[in-house]
């Protein structure tokens, strides 16, 4: 028994970093709520962040591509529906849904269509960088959770404005 | 565990210590040191000592049960230490294929200024060729295909537009960076970020060179020709066509398309850096 025990500690010395490296991954699913926006003003003009884009660049056409555009590259969403599987990520703003594969690699949403929506997601440690785009509009959150919360660091670029903004959101009951 | 397997796991452990120090002599030496010194004491153990028939006499034999302790901590440590090495050895290689090509370095802190487009040179080819319109028309219309030119680089230096002044001690100094990076011969690619959106660069490397580097694909809010214009160049840069000149991703930072500039040089940098994995 006694020859045994070191050899346990030694299995479980050597599982140890396996373990700690399938915790590196967290999963982001579920409906989040936001809880706080840092900072709690646009820089530019001193307003509170917008929920719904209203940033230009085709943002603002009354018509399904600038809801679109207003949806995805708001400022400051206030709800995001995540739903993650081990190579795969949606996240939905409202109605519009961005698909993304964890492999690094460019997914483009109709294929083909020179407005599609191109999405692109790979692994920081522990964080989740998501790139997206739609015609002239650029964006980038970065997930991490934090406590049980979703923090996400969304950058966003569109219609002549780009700013930065610290989303934190606690999910949904 | 006898005296003879604590040995071998000595002298496992002094190689694997002299393998890091000399492999990564950046952060690998202390690390090194300390694995080897590691070693010594573990084949310190296992030596007859004068004063052993005096420990024998004391401890008897708990004295077994004090050496299994002693390398059950040093397998341990062992282990630790060589899983996190493999867990880090990648982002080490990476970093260590950044090291020579990082942005503001001393050689790429000559932040070209554009030249100012001027007129001659967007009307192009058929009349004289001013010096400034020389460098960039002077090269090929297909750079990406061929093989790395050095013709032009003569071409380059001597002319007498600020751009090319400043890019002459790059030319220069990056063979022997691009020496010491052993490129594995494929096509790989790379994503680099900005504020403006992702620059995807695809370099290939054929026979250790970098042979051709793109654009592959430019998601950036505003147009991939301010810093990969397409033939006739005119006075814009051409940043693929410096990365093969240059064999590094040490590019000139375009003025008006600094952040797209990063991009691209981040993008070419996470691509050698998985030609050297």
């Amino acid at each position: 028994m006694t020859r045994r025990i070191p050899l346990l500690l030694l299995v479980v010395t050597l599982m140890l970093p396996a373990v700690l490296r399938a915790q590196g991954t967290p999963n982001f699913s579920g409906t989040w709520k936001m809880e706080k926006i840092d900072p709690s003003v646009d820089p530019r003009n001193g307003r509170p962040p917008v929920a719904g884009g209203g940033l230009g660049g085709g943002g603002d056409a009354d018509n399904a591509y600038g809801a679109s555009i207003r949806e995805i590259f708001a400022q400051a969403p206030q709800s995001i529906v995540i739903a993650q599987t081990a190579n795969q990520i949606t996240v939905q703003l409202g109605p519009e849904k961005e698909s993304y594969t964890l492999d690094d690699k460019l997914m483009v949403t109709p294929e083909g269509d020179l407005n599609a929506l191109k999405t692109r997601a790979h692994w920081d440690a522990a964080k989740l960088h998501l790139h997206f785009k739609k015609g002239m509009n650029w964006g980038r959150d970065i997930l991490s959770l934090s406590d049980g919360k979703l923090v996400v660091l969304r950058d966003v670029e569109s219609g002549g404005g780009s700013t930065t903004f610290t989303i934190t959101y606690s999910k949904a009951q | 565990m006898d005296k003879s397997t604590l040995l071998l796991l000595a002298v496992v452990l002094a190689v694997f210590g002299g393998s890091v120090a000399a492999g990564h002599p950046a952060w690998g030496t202390f690390t090194g040191i300390a694995i080897i010194l590691l070693a010594a004491g573990l084949a310190a153990g296992t030596l007859p000592l004068k004063s052993q028939d005096y420990f024998d006499e004391r401890i008897g034999p708990t004295q077994r049960i004090s050496s299994s302790l002693i390398t059950l901590s040093s397998a341990a440590i062992v282990a630790i230490y060589a899983a996190g090495y493999h867990r880090t050895s990648s982002a080490a290689h990476k970093f260590d294929s950044q090291t020579p090509q990082a942005r503001g370095s001393t050689t790429v802190a000559t932040v070209t200024p554009p030249p100012p487009p001027s007129p001659a040179t967007k009307p192009g080819s058929s009349g004289p060729p001013a010096p400034a319109s020389k460098k960039n028309n002077s090269r090929p219309a297909t750079p990406r295909k061929g093989a790395p030119k050095k013709s032009g680089d003569s071409a380059t230096s001597s002319a007498p537009s600020p751009a090319s002044d400043k890019a002459a001690p790059d030319a220069t100094a990056t063979p022997a960076a691009a020496a010491k990076a052993a490129y594995k011969d494929g096509v790989y690619l790379g994503w680099g970020s900005c504020r403006h959106g992702d620059i995807e660069a695809s370099v290939t490397i054929q026979d250790g060179k970098i042979a051709s580097a793109v654009i592959s694909q430019c998601l950036t809010r505003y147009s991939c020709n301010w810093i990969a214009p397409k033939p006739p160049a005119g006075a814009l840069p051409d940043l693929p066509a410096q990365v093969v000149e240059r064999q590094s991703a040490k590019v000139d930072y375009v003025s008006g398309a600094t952040e797209s500039s990063y991009a691209f040089a981040d993008a070419v940098i996470a691509a050698l850096a998985k030609a050297t994995e």
